[in-house]
């Protein structure tokens, strides 16, 4: 080491150097670090939504009636278990034909018996099904829940018949 | 409110988004390392923009700092990379042929405690690019030869050689003020 070097050396602390920054660098890494945050919050948010569709999807998936496999009629033989899902089809249906017309006209107010009707025979139904369910099925109970579902269509065809002559009689 | 709070504290809070202690360490640390980013990338206007860049990344990482009293160190190793990745990009790294210096200037027992550091400033300042990178790194930031070997992609011995060049020219700056 030279002496202009030791010099150098003893008197390094005056050799470092400052220099101002310009005014705008502080709201620059500010805005910077605001981005960076929102970011984050956008990520976390998206990450939420995710886990949140997936667990519904998952729960929809989960908790949904398979209908060949828990339909009670299905349990005692298949072929019983077919003409059940038909049955179902058909109500599906109709339900859906009387729905659209009383959300259509407005209609919510008539038809309350047949309505109380069918909730009775729903009641019934969940009777059946567990019956079944802890007893195993026989031809009576078979019978019975076919029945059920004829009860069901027959009263939503009425149903249907009244609500589209109020609706034939109004649009006359 | 924070002006008086020592490093380790002011490091704690900011750790926690407090932006008021965020704007203490930058108030206490830009000017400094504004200057030892000037003298490595040359550019006020590019140190401004990597010191900036490297404050963003330094609060961002700074919940991984284990030892909050050893941010100025921390913080410094940042500010040098951000540069030097620059350096190394804008391959702003020109070594500078050194023989006609190294061999016309002969060091003889002068006395220096005369000389304004303002001078030996000026003079560094001036330097070309490698050597000044080696001299600040080197003497004044106290680095490794191998370290900045390493940060420059250059040999031990060409760091060595740069250093002694960049020597040898602020010593013959200075003199010509002197004289």
């Amino acid at each position: 080491m030279n002496g202009f070097e030791k010099y150098l050396q003893t008197h390094k602390k005056g050799l470092v150097k400052e220099v101002t920054p310009n005014t705008a660098m502080w709201s620059n890494i500010q805005h910077e670090l605001k981005k960076e945050r929102q970011q984050k919050k956008r990520y976390f948010y998206a990450i939420a939504a995710s886990v949140a569709i997936l667990c519904v999807v998952a729960g929809s998936i989960w908790f949904s009636p398979n209908q060949q496999e828990t339909l009670p009629l299905s349990a005692y033989s298949e072929t019983y278990g077919n003409i059940e899902k038909a049955l179902i089809e058909d109500v599906d249906y109709k339900s859906a034909q009387v729905a659209n017309i009383m959300v259509a006209n407005n209609y919510s107010h008539v038809n309350k018996s047949f309505n109380a009707g069918i909730k009775k025979l729903d009641a019934a139904y969940i009777n059946y099904k567990h019956i079944v369910e802890s007893n195993g099925c026989d031809d009576v109970i078979m019978q019975l829940i076919i029945e059920n579902y004829e009860r069901k269509l027959l009263l939503l065809e009425l149903m249907y018949d009244e609500l589209n002559k109020i609706h034939s009689y109004e649009n006359a | 409110m924070h002006n008086n709070l020592p490093i380790a504290q002011l490091v704690k809070q900011a750790q926690r988004q407090n932006q008021l202690a965020q704007l203490e360490l930058f108030n206490r640390f830009s000017g400094q390392m504004l200057g030892l980013s000037c003298r490595i990338v040359g550019r006020q206007d590019v140190a401004e923009d990597l010191l900036q860049e490297a404050f963003v990344k330094a609060f961002k990482q700074l919940k991984s700092l284990k030892e909050p009293d050893r941010f100025a160190g921390w913080f410094k190793r940042i500010v040098v990379n951000q540069c030097m990745n620059h350096v190394n990009k804008q391959n702003l790294m020109e070594l500078a042929d050194n023989h006609t210096v190294l061999n016309s200037e002969e060091e003889t027992d002068e006395s220096y405690n005369e000389i304004d550091v303002s001078v030996i400033n000026k003079a560094i300042d001036e330097l070309p690019n490698g050597c000044r990178q080696v001299l600040v790194l080197y003497l004044i930031e106290e680095y490794k030869h191998k370290e900045i070997a390493e940060m420059l992609n250059v040999s031990v011995s060409t760091v060595k050689s740069q250093y002694q060049y960049g020597l040898k020219l602020v010593r013959k700056k200075v003199k010509e003020v002197l004289v």
